[in-house]
């Protein structure tokens, strides 16, 4: 599924705008955990919105960061996005429900 | 990183790669606990320095995508829980980073097992010296691997044999900051 779609269905916000086709999921605060155990191409959900978040996504071929709980990402994190072109997206909702919304729309 | 003991390991290696031949790790637990690794290694110049903490910028050549978290992890937790992050350097002098917590902060990352981070570090790095400080309130130990190696009478700490003398002498010196007097 694309990172448009997932938005669109799950009524996300782009903080910054890019596109990936996005296959699995994955939910943690700790970024030394999400770099052992995220699959490639997962949709990320955290509330971390510190720029190292841009290089353990870049590093683990991660599709979009999600920044769940009305968190938004420092400037420099935004900054390190677009130039590295990781989509992130914001919403209001928390983790867990966003992970339920993106379980039930077919990514697992 | 879980843990202090494993940004230490991780902060340690970087000394080792950068051709130290004596590394210093402190901690000092309080209140505010404060920790400290000094090496004497090549030193960064003030570029190097600064890119450092840039998570986008490593000096791993092996590396296909160009990223280093280590330092900039370490900085992100500390200063999660208001504490203070440090870093100097000196070209052909050494390195040294000091870090503080405050460790009444809900989100500040406990010590973890530092037994293992020293073990590891003593017994696996021979051309490198570790000198290890723990203070805990009135308690303080010190494990320095050089008076290791002449006690045991070999520089090869990874000997299997030696390594387990090792590990156990360590373990038996953290026990006197962990533990409550012996009854």
């Amino acid at each position: 599924m694309k990172v448009s779609q997932i938005k669109e269905k799950l009524n996300l916000e782009y903080v910054v705008q890019s596109d990936n086709e996005a296959v699995s999921g994955y939910a943690s605060d700790l970024l030394s955990v999400v770099m052992g155990k995220v699959k490639p191409q997962s949709v990320w959900l955290t509330v971390q919105t510190h720029k190292n978040i841009v290089a353990v996504a870049k590093m683990a071929d991660i599709s979009a960061i999600v920044i769940c709980d009305g968190f938004s990402p420092d400037d420099d994190t935004v900054e390190a996005a677009q130039k590295e072109n990781i989509p992130i997206l914001k919403t209001d909702k928390g983790v867990f429900e966003i992970a339920g919304m993106l379980y039930e729309s077919g990514i697992r | 990183m879980r843990d202090m003991s494993l940004h230490i390991l991780d902060i340690a290696e970087n000394s080792v790669r950068a051709q130290a031949t004596k590394v210093d790790i402190l901690i000092d637990e309080g209140e505010i606990s404060s920790f400290m690794i000094k090496d004497n290694g090549k030193g960064m110049d003030e570029e190097t320095l600064k890119n450092a903490l840039n998570p986008f910028y490593t000096t791993k050549t092996e590396r296909k995508k160009k990223i280093g978290l280590g330092l900039p992890l370490l900085k992100q937790n500390v200063e999660l829980c208001d504490g203070k992050f440090r870093i100097e350097s000196v070209p052909g002098k050494g390195t040294s980073v000091k870090w503080t917590v405050n460790t009444s902060h809900i989100d500040s990352l406990p010590v973890g097992n530092i037994e293992e981070t020293v073990w590891i570090l003593m017994t696996m790095y021979e051309n490198c010296d570790f000198s290890f400080t723990h203070r805990a309130g009135k308690k303080e130990i010190s494990i320095e691997s050089r008076e290791l190696k002449e006690a045991l009478g070999t520089d090869e700490l990874n000997d299997p044999k030696v390594s387990m003398i090792v590990k156990d002498y360590i373990k038996e010196q953290e026990n006197i900051i962990n533990n409550q007097e012996a009854l």
